[in-house]
């Protein structure tokens, strides 16, 4: 008897640790990727006084990115950048763009990127829609995603990266000051490679 | 670059001027100051957003109210309640809107009680010492001095990261100039006097801004020091004159 009731409680508890490391539908089929900061990379253009180009880049970026390949449509990026470490090549205009005239990093010290769809519309091509926040008001943006490729890396890894370009309006986000002076369109390129977890 | 000042200084002045040229006496200059400051943001920042995200159009609605909390003191000009009440409440209350963010996101509570506190009540100093000041000083030059440290904290808001805070001080500015052109040209009587919380709170809040989010140093702060001591100053040899 005590033999069929320890029998009865092994499977019992076999179940429940079947039940408990069991991944969900999402966990099976999505790998999920941390962003690399290193191969990834946030630029962005902004037109000077309307005659030519001016680059910054942010060098602080994390996030997550997962891939579902059987199911596209249930991959999603989120991206952090600290706002701080804006780069435009030059350490006095780096102090002006964190200041109240743009970016404010200490009122908004993070600009974020979390999708709420993906569509597949190419062999690696999505159409990616999400909320950006920036400069602390959050929009609602979609643009081409191209799934640039996936592969082992030398170190025994797993990595995958993607290439995204857009463009916002600054307006939009309330830096509405010296909009004659510096563009109000940005044209953002945002590349990121991520290592599987 | 320097459109947002010109434009911001012209709707300022502008307003000021049809304020205190339409009222001519009968509304205290602290409601022509109030307006032409906000006039002045709106036309260089463009109108405050709802709900506030970026801390910069409190100054905007620290105008508004500084004007309307001035009001009933120029209606009962012996009423107590109505000249303390707003200079007791609102320099904290601007203090902790522009500071939300720095409380949000990188002082302890310890911290940011004591910023409150302390820079709420060093405020309220400055504005009663101001307002003082308006009540002793003669004439015009009062407004003249109010125009001079709003020209002076616009030249520093510019030199220490700040175009945009500089602009909206020069607003500030054009507007308290446009006051003084009135008291000048019109007779100190035909402007009234009471019009000293909204640009001291003002003064304040645009230097705060720049202290708490572009680089303005610490130090800068003792100029506001000044007005205290002037008032002091004022207020002894008035009594040893008497």
């Amino acid at each position: 008897m005590r033999l069929i009731a320890l029998l009865v409680l092994c499977l019992a508890l076999s179940l429940v640790a079947l039940l408990a490391v069991s991944p969900g539908v999402d966990a099976a089929c999505a790998d999920s990727y941390k962003i690399d900061p290193v191969h990834s990379i946030v630029l962005v253009r902004a037109k000077h006084i309307g005659v030519s180009y001016s680059y910054v880049r942010f060098n602080d970026i994390a996030g997550k990115i997962s891939v579902d390949e059987a199911d596209p449509g249930r991959d999603g990026i989120e991206v952090t950048i600290k706002a701080e470490s804006v780069d435009s090549f030059n350490a006095k205009r780096d102090d002006h763009l964190r200041g109240p005239d743009f970016l404010n990093v200490k009122q908004f010290p993070v600009i974020t990127f979390k999708s709420t769809a993906v569509k597949k519309t190419g062999d690696s091509e999505f159409e990616l829609t999400g909320d950006l926040m920036l400069h602390g008001v959050t929009k609602s943006i979609t643009t081409k995603l191209v799934r640039v490729g996936a592969g082992k890396d030398p170190w025994g890894g797993y990595r995958t990266g993607a290439e995204a370009r857009f463009t916002v309006k600054r307006s939009d986000f309330g830096m509405t000051f010296m909009l004659e002076g510096v563009g109000d369109e940005l044209d953002v390129i945002v590349s990121i490679e991520g290592i599987k977890e | 670059m320097f459109t947002p000042f010109l434009y911001g200084t012209l709707a300022a002045a502008a307003v000021a001027g049809i304020v205190l040229l339409a009222a001519r006496g009968r509304a205290p200059s602290a409601v022509a100051v109030g307006m032409a400051y906000a006039a002045g943001q709106a036309t260089v920042f463009g109108w405050p957003s709802y709900p506030i995200a970026d801390t910069t159009h409190w100054l905007f609605w620290t105008g508004v109210a500084a004007a309307a909390a001035e009001v009933p003191e120029c209606a009962w000009p012996a009423s107590k309640p109505a000249r303390w009440i707003p200079r007791l409440v609102l320099p904290p209350l601007v203090v902790f809107l522009s500071a939300r963010p720095r409380i949000q996101w990188a002082w302890t509570t310890g911290e940011a009680v004591a910023a409150v506190a302390g820079l709420g009540a060093a405020m309220a100093v400055f504005s009663l010492a101001v307002s003082s000041l308006e009540r002793r000083g003669p004439g015009a030059a009062f407004p003249f001095g109010l125009a001079a440290a709003a020209g002076a904290l616009a030249a520093l808001l510019a030199g220490t990261g700040s175009l945009l805070l500089a602009a909206l001080a020069a607003g500030l500015a054009a507007a308290l100039g446009v006051r003084w052109a009135a008291a000048r040209w019109l007779g100190p009587g035909r402007v009234p006097r009471t019009g000293a919380l909204a640009p001291s709170l003002l003064l304040g809040a645009l230097w705060l801004h720049g202290r708490l989010y572009a680089e303005t140093p610490a130090w800068t702060g003792a100029f506001f020091a000044a007005a205290p001591a002037l008032a002091l100053w004022v207020a002894w040899r008035a009594g040893r004159q008497r």
